[in-house]
């Protein structure tokens, strides 16, 4: 548990070092005022400084955070749930937005979320036209549309 | 855009050589025409309220009073400096239903970014507006000229402070154009927006800032801000700026034109192009759109389909050799 | 002619049945577009302009104002609610929003956040009415030393905004570091993008809010989705009690003065106003410890500030022609659309319009305060739905709101990352607020900074030498110092 508190620590310090390094190529300063990796090294600095000092308290036993992991099955929600939002956005440059949000809820509640068939397939065509009549016909957005014609 | 550095005089020539063959020759006469059919999206990079936007809303406008049935819908697709527009219209190979607005963003962003131009591969339509820039300095300030402009800036390098837009942008490459031509260095201060340099320039902040012919005027009006000179080849007409003389009467020959145009996307029917070119003309020349350039104090010279590429090409060149000469361009 | 005469001129546009009909229409477009995740008032207004085509000048510029603040009071329905505030201004009605609604208390956090908003905006059209001149004047005296000032004290005071500074402060980093992402904005010069184009312009700010707090507040909460009851809420809970009242009237009257002075800024906005009526209002607060866990005051200050700011926003644009807010962007272009010409002299070649716009104002607030009196217990009603139906709505309206912003797939991808790393932030208990708010407040920090040094050439003594800069500095200053000593007294007496 140790380890995994001092995650986000050692998250900062693998970051601080990225902004570091990825504006190594660029002036510190500019003529008389800061060039652009001025900020980047100052950042990397000082997230490097915070992340130390947080693992120097979490050594010493503090601020090691209000740690809530859930169990298996709600990782596998997490990880269904994402899943099914990356599906969303792959699927709606083909099938058109509309229809891929209503499959999105579809999906979610009865397979996910596990709930009863029937108003779930009413909720997914519910908020799906809902989306259709708000964004595409009242507020005119051009929502990627179904990409065949017949 | 139509810019001229003390050699470059042959140049301008052929601009105004082809201004007059655009005018005079309908864009339409060349080529047969035919309608899209449905609704057409004009593309727009800009957020709303910028000034492609308003040219596009109003010509758009305009077009749907009776010259075009189809609905036309102006969709503001922002970031990545045009970017998200234009590669959203590059990749509709041959689609009618879309258009893509020209702005300097266009030429500039694939410049600065170091990836393929765009103008070279869609199909160019129109090019229908123009706006001049004017120098505005502090009412209560030192210069009465930009001739005292420039020996301030002479006198001491890099003293003389403009506020203007964002680093590479109009103003920017518009300070550079001066700073060339009359071999002076000046302090450029860029800034998130146009409005945001407007606010530090009536602050009292800093020495000059370019605005349109129109924001100047409101301020010039209010006694905000005193004109020192028109970027451009002659003095306009108008009462508010008939007194104000152009750069080159005072000895710094920079002529700069922000320009507005719309293309096609790639591999475009090339009849229903000529259609867009002959609407757009149309337009152009309706008393409403008149009017509207009137009350903004813009030009409204107009370029079709070749022209307008040929008039494209030559900015595009223009534009890489001012972002060259900033330090800007990666390709 | 006087002041008055000329508002009662206006109050004339205004109460016809056209004026008052447009303007109850935009004010309730406001309403539901301000509702929707990613789509803020100044989207909504952009894409909602074509219909004010037809209209009289007057009446279109009165509607669409009424979308600009009545979005506004929309953005407080998301953020109280689901805890996705729609732009940058509703991220610190959330963070004690939220909290309320999850204590059953959503009807009262909704009803005193509506009438915070109305009495700081009736409170700042008036300012708009008697003192424009000498505001924009003011406004203009803030410049880039004064700008930087203020979003340092903004990106300082963040840390406040945790149980542990570090952590707060992590974050804060993290959100300052998303927003180096993109074309440095002086020098032009690319950092961080990787060679990615879409990075080019930078991480934008709509993706990450709704992406740490809208899907990663659902993420959390789907772990136990069998275990979640609806949010039980009592009808003698909705609405506010006059205790309520009484123990908010002052957070919303310095909450609208902040908001109103820092809207008139045109660098400024609604967000930094909402921030630092929310820290102030810690300071004078009786109970300081209640912020973050859901102080009524908190949401009171904050929602009357970002009012009072979106108002305020309108003083710059009217008496200069320079938008303060994004919002007041749209209009000045539906101005220039509608054939006339913003700038120093709208107010007096324009006064029928002008003084129009602003009784409408009047009317306006009164609308929305009608309208989201009695509908607060109504909204907070829909927490009874059982939360698994509500999640996947919230998701897919967060992903097509997300997408509707730029009409760019890209912006979904980003809203998932970020979503993943709300989730994450929340399992490692890192607070979110800081990091959205230093995102929004990076740009400002850093090109001021630079835009100083270039006025001065390079000088450092711009920050003292002008007097608002050195009045922000001093308070910089002992902002910095009063927790330090405060932590060393604490040291001193524990050992």
């Amino acid at each position: 548990m140790r380890f995994l508190a001092a995650l986000p620590a050692l998250f900062m310090i693998g970051l601080s070092l990225l902004v570091g390094l990825g504006t190594m190529g660029l002036r510190y300063w500019d003529g008389v005022t800061p060039g652009p990796a001025f900020f980047p090294v100052w950042l990397a600095a000082a997230g490097a400084f915070l992340a130390v000092i947080l693992l120097i308290q979490q050594f010493r036993g503090h601020s090691l955070g209000d740690l809530d992991f859930p169990d298996t099955a709600g990782f596998l929600r997490v990880g269904a749930t994402l899943a099914a939002m990356v599906g969303m956005g792959l699927i709606s440059p083909i099938l058109g937005m509309v229809p891929a949000v209503a499959l999105f809820i579809g999906f979610m509640l009865t397979l996910v979320l596990r709930q009863k068939l029937v108003p779930s397939l009413l909720t997914a065509v519910g908020v799906a036209v809902g989306v259709e009549l708000v964004f595409v016909r009242w507020l005119g957005v051009s929502l990627p549309p179904f990409a065949f014609s017949f | 855009m139509t810019t001229r550095i003390r050699s470059a005089g042959a140049l301008a020539f052929t601009c105004a050589l082809s201004w007059t063959l655009a005018a005079t020759v309908p864009a339409s006469a060349q080529t047969e025409m035919r309608a899209p059919k449905g609704p057409v999206e004009i593309t727009v990079g800009s957020g709303a309220g910028g000034s492609p936007d308003v040219i596009m809303r109003t010509i758009a406008k305009i077009m749907n009073d009776g010259l075009v049935e189809n609905p036309i819908v102006v969709q503001n697709r922002t970031g990545g400096g045009h970017s998200n527009a234009y590669n959203y219209v590059l990749g509709k190979k041959g689609d009618e239903n879309v258009l893509l607005t020209l702005a300097s963003p266009v030429f500039t962003t694939p410049i600065v970014q170091g990836t393929p131009s765009v103008i070279d591969q869609v199909t160019p339509i129109a090019g229908f507006v123009q706006s001049e820039l004017v120098l505005l300095t502090n009412p209560d300030g030192k210069f009465n000229t930009l001739e005292e402009f420039v020996a301030a800036a002479e006198a001491q390098p890099g003293r003389v402070r403009i506020a203007g837009g964002a680093s590479g942008g109009n103003d920017h490459l518009a300070t550079a154009l001066v700073e060339q031509a009359a071999d002076i260095k000046l302090t450029y201060i860029p800034h998130e927006s146009g409005s945001a340099a407007q606010a530090t320039f009536l602050g009292g902040n800093v020495e000059g800032h370019f605005a349109t012919l129109a924001e100047g005027l409101a301020l010039i009006e209010s006694g905000k801000a005193k004109p020192l000179a028109i970027l451009s080849e002659k003095r306009r007409t108008e009462p508010g700026y008939k007194d104000v003389p152009t750069a080159k009467e005072q000895g710094v020959d920079v002529v700069y034109l922000q320009f507005w145009g719309v293309a096609g996307p790639p591999g475009l029917d090339p009849a229903v192009a000529a259609w867009w070119a002959d609407k757009f003309q149309k337009a152009t020349e309706t008393q409403a759109w008149k009017d509207i350039i009137a009350k903004n104090l813009q030009q409204s010279t107009f370029y079709g389909l070749d022209d307008a590429g040929a008039y494209f090409k030559r900015e595009q060149d223009t534009f890489r050799r001012l972002l060259t000469s900033v330090g800007l361009a990666k390709n | 002619m006087t002041i008055l005469e000329l508002l009662g001129q206006g109050f004339a546009t205004v109460l016809t049945p056209a004026g008052l009909g447009f303007v109850f229409l935009g004010v309730l477009i406001g309403q539901i577009v301000g509702a929707l995740p990613g789509i803020g008032p100044a989207a909504g207004m952009a894409l909602l302009l074509p219909l004010t085509f037809g209209l009289d000048p007057a009446i279109a510029i009165m509607m669409l104002a009424g979308i600009m603040y009545g979005g506004q009071y929309g953005g407080t329905l998301t953020s109280v609610l689901i805890n996705v505030p729609g732009e940058a201004s509703g991220v610190m009605t959330a963070v004690d929003g939220h909290k309320l609604a999850r204590a059953g208390r959503a009807g009262t956090a909704l009803s005193i956040a509506a009438i915070g908003s109305f009495i700081a905006g009736i409170g700042a059209v008036i300012a708009v009415a008697f003192i424009t001149p000498t505001l924009s004047d003011f406004a203009l005296r803030f410049n880039a030393p004064e700008y930087f000032l203020l979003a340092l004290l903004g990106v300082t005071a963040t840390a406040s905004l945790g149980a542990s500074p570090v952590r707060a402060l992590m974050a804060g980093v993290l959100g300052l570091m998303i927003a180096l992402v993109g074309a440095d904005p002086l020098s032009g010069a690319p950092r961080l993008t990787f060679d990615q184009p879409a990075l080019f312009e930078g991480i934008d700010f709509i993706p990450v809010a709704i992406g740490i707090f809208g899907i990663g507040e659902v993420l959390a909460s789907l772990e136990r989705a069998q275990a979640i009851a609806p949010i039980r809420t009592r009808f003698r809970d909705m609405l506010p009690k006059m205790s309520d009242w009484v123990a908010t009237r002052a957070a919303i009257l310095r909450g609208g003065i902040i908001g109103l002075f820092v809207g008139i800024m045109p660098g400024a906005g609604a967000s930094v106003a909402s921030l630092l009526a929310y820290l102030t209002e810690r300071k004078f607060s009786r109970h300081p410890e209640r912020f973050g866990r859901g102080a009524l005051d908190g949401v009171a200050a904050a929602e009357a500030a970002n009012n009072a700011a979106s108002h305020g926003a309108m003083i710059p644009m009217l008496a200069l022609g320079i938008p303060g807010s994004a919002s007041t962007a749209v209009l000045l272009a539906a101005l220039i659309l509608h054939g006339v010409r913003p700038g120093p002299m709208l107010m007096q070649q324009e006064s029928t319009l002008v003084w129009g716009l602003i009784a409408s104002m009047f009317v306006g607030n009164l609308f929305l305060l009608i309208i989201n009196l009695p509908l607060a217990p109504l909204f907070a009603a829909l927490l009874r739905v059982p939360y698994v139906y509500l999640a996947p709505g919230i998701l897919a309206l967060s992903l097509v709101g997300a997408y509707a912003a730029t009409l760019d797939l890209g912006t979904v991808w980003m809203c998932i990352v970020f979503g993943v790393l709300g989730w994450l932030m929340i399992k490692f208990d890192i607070p979110r607020p800081p990091l959205v708010l230093a995102l929004v407040l990076a740009p400002m920090l850093e090109m001021s900074l630079r835009q100083s040094l270039l006025l001065s050439f390079g000088s450092l003594s711009i920050f003292v030498e002008r007097p608002i800069s050195a009045v922000l500095l001093m308070v910089v200053l002992l902002s910095l110092a009063l927790p330090i000593l405060g932590a060393l007294k604490r040291s001193r007496a524990g050992s």
